[in-house]
């Protein structure tokens, strides 16, 4: 696209409380402009609060918020360059589409003729023109969302920020609306803020992913790099489809560190961990093999387990494993290699990956580059 | 096996019959039971509020006499006094000026007190508290809140005297008590709380995000009172003017005790009728009087849809 980007935002240090509680603490965040951000984690990591203060509707305890390289901290929010789309759509029950939409022009003085015109046009980008008359409550969840994207994009902002849009959507809408968000994205160039709890979700928008977890940011990156180089255990646990499991250091080699937990030994690309210090590693689920015959004794990279649960998933089938090594452990196969051999619940089963596949997470960390193919992977379908 | 647990976890009508005996069938039948439901509320309507007003509306025809108070005939005597008489026009035209600036004033007052409950208070104990404070006019009898203002306002009472301490004013104000005056300032005093609770209400029905969402939108502070909060709390300022508007229209205590026979009102024509014992005009007078503010209240119901609120 040849649109011009606009509205960077940077986070310093911002920390907020609420009496005692810490909701948000020292985040530090650059978002380029331009470029579409996904705020990831579980409910209460302070993501939505994050959002909030970049919109100007929680004020900071500590830090500074910058858009467009401007110091906004004390700005009101209207006049940050930035548009807040809510939760629950915020639509004005009173007011038709095209009145909700305008209503930004209303409060700026804009004359009636004209607001109308831009609000038709915005109901226009949406694909809600048709419906400008109606009332929010006479409309589909879908269709209150994509007014409410309409009249938070009438004000021309910088920044996009989206509470959470698609959580009250139903699945099939959800994925029908990212495509949309990313449509929009492309089209008008700014930059989108994006709080999800969905890591699919972050995946399949985000050029930037950042896995927010207590009120920190455990990791930024490229959904390709936190999904394939996570940081740390949470990350790792929480992006799913990884199994995180530790052990002590016993030798430290050139190309590998080898760990042993109990009776298992593991061999993981190499850390610099001291001996005897416990190192966490994450392996994906994909990556792990099923063998049907007992490990060898000695072998290492390869659990005893006994099935637990056979999920069916269509293109694939996730089988659960309960072993001493990890307290939940899964394998994913392909549903034509699972026919192949199939396996059911009870069934004794050793669990193998290669040592390129584990990855370790925490303090002691694989020291890998980024996979520069992969890395750029929604920057890619951006610019076709 | 699954078939019955089925039904009975649906509770069709059907099974509903089958599962209960005879007798609670018969209540249950589909016909029966909604009148049912909806008769206690049908009674206590009948018997204080149709019975009373179809006797007013028959008595209202009824002729009378100064030793026969009741004579049963069919005369329209009674609503012909009440049309020709010229003070039944100026009576209507000091009632409605006393209810329009009642009403005036508490829905600016209930509209100011509920906004800043509503929306600047932000505890809900607090909220709690707030309001109750605001019922404290009702902790104590109707005569007695009323006669309280009479050393306040009196002409050697707590007002004049300190207005004239402080060199204010060199005479006592008379048109602090036993005036129009007084009796607004009673009638402020009294039934504001009609107008807050109803709004308070409906404010507190907004959601919080569409204020921020305005604000994010770029309404300032007045902008957001007049293009959010006023149209979404219509319905409360409704209901609070129909409390306000119908009760200051038919009251007569109040215009009594703080007007001191200085101000009209239909209450008092209908009152002094009834103390002279002439119930078929007093009737006449309730009936135009109810006719009345039935068409205000209409008038203001068309302005506001009102079910959506309840």
């Amino acid at each position: 696209m040849t649109k011009e980007k606009r509205g960077a935002v940077e986070l310093i240090a911002v920390t907020k409380h609420y009496g005692e509680a810490v909701a948000v603490d020292g985040v530090n965040l650059k978002v380029a402009a331009g470029s579409y951000c996904c705020l990831l984690g579980p409910s209460g990591c302070g993501k939505t609060s994050t959002l909030r203060i970049i919109a100007g509707h929680e004020s900071v305890t500590e830090g500074d918020v910058l858009i467009a390289n401007k110091n906004v901290t004390l700005r009101h929010p209207s006049l940050r360059g930035t548009a807040l789309m809510f939760q629950n759509y915020a639509l004005f029950p009173h007011l038709s589409c095209e009145d909700n939409v305008a209503f930004g022009l209303k409060m700026r003085g804009v004359p009636k003729a004209e607001r109308r015109a831009q609000a038709l046009e915005m109901l226009r980008l949406v694909q809600m023109d048709a419906y400008k008359d109606r009332r929010p409550d006479q409309l589909s969840g879908g269709q209150q969302q994509r007014v409410a994207l309409a009249r938070a994009l009438i004000t021309k902002p910088e920044v996009l920020l989206l509470d959470e849009p698609l959580s009250a959507l139903d699945p099939f809408l959800r994925v029908k609306m990212r495509a949309e968000l990313k449509r929009i994205h492309r089209e008008l160039g700014l930059t989108f803020i994006h709080v999800t709890h969905s890591q699919e979700e972050a995946m399949a928008l985000a050029d930037l992913v950042v896995v927010m977890n207590g009120g920190r940011v455990e990791q930024t990156g490229s959904p390709w790099e936190v999904f394939n180089r996570p940081k740390t255990e949470f990350v790792a646990r929480f992006i799913g489809g990884h199994n995180v499991m530790s052990g002590r250091v016993t030798r430290v080699e050139m190309a590998n560190t080898l760990l042993t937990a109990g009776e298992y030994q593991f061999i993981v690309p190499h850390v610099n961990a001291p001996a005897g210090s416990e190192v966490f590693f994450s392996v994906r689920a994909d990556r792990v093999s099923m063998g049907l015959e007992a490990a060898d004794p000695g072998s290492s990279n390869a659990l005893s387990a006994t099935v637990r649960a056979v999920e069916y998933q269509g293109t694939q089938v996730r089988i659960g494993l309960e072993c001493q090594e990890a307290d939940e452990f899964s394998i994913v196969v392909s549903d034509r290699e699972f026919s192949e051999r199939p396996v059911s619940i009870g069934d004794r089963i050793t669990a193998k990956w290669e040592v390129g596949d584990a990855h370790c997470v925490g303090p002691y960390q694989t020291q890998e580059s980024g996979n520069p193919n992969h890395t750029q992977f929604n920057q890619e379908v951006l610019h076709v | 096996m699954s078939q019955p647990d089925l039904n009975n976890t649906m509770a069709t009508p059907e099974t509903r019959r089958r599962v209960s005996g005879p007798f609670w069938s018969v209540l249950s039948t589909p016909r029966i039971a909604p009148y049912l439901q909806v008769m206690p509320i049908t009674a206590v309507f009948l018997v204080f509020f149709l019975i009373p007003v179809i006797l007013v509306v028959v008595i209202s025809f009824f002729d009378y006499q100064t030793y026969d108070i009741l004579i049963p005939d069919f005369t329209l005597m009674n609503y012909q006094d009440v049309f020709s008489s010229s003070v039944t026009y100026e009576t209507y035209w000091t009632t409605a000026k006393l209810s329009l600036i009642v009403w005036a004033v508490t829905l600016v007052l209930g509209f100011t007190l509920s906004y800043f409950l509503a929306f600047h208070v932000r505890s809900r104990s607090r909220q709690v508290v707030l309001l109750l404070l605001c019922t404290i006019p009702f902790w104590t009898s109707n005569e007695i809140r009323m006669i309280s203002w009479i050393p306040l306002l009196g002409r050697d009472g707590v007002v004049n005297t300190v207005l004239q301490t402080m060199g204010i004013v060199k005479q006592p104000l008379e048109w602090l008590l036993y005036s129009k005056f007084a009796v607004v300032l009673g009638y402020v005093h009294l039934y504001t709380v009609f107008m807050i609770v109803p709004i308070f209400n409906s404010m507190m029905r907004i959601d919080k995000s569409l204020i921020e969402a305005a604000v994010d939108s770029g309404a300032k502070g007045w902008q957001v009172v007049l293009n959010i909060i006023l149209p979404l709390s219509k319905s409360g300022l409704a209901i609070g003017s129909i409390f306000v508007i119908s009760i200051v229209m038919g009251d007569f205590v109040t215009v009594n005790v703080l007007g001191g026979g200085q101000v009209a009102s239909i209450g008092k024509v209908i009152v002094t009728d009834l103390s002279s014992l002439q119930f078929p005009p007093a009737a006449a007078e309730s009936m135009v009087l109810l006719a009345f503010v039935i068409i205000l209240i209409a008038a203001l119901v068309k302005i506001v849809d009102i079910r959506k609120e309840l």
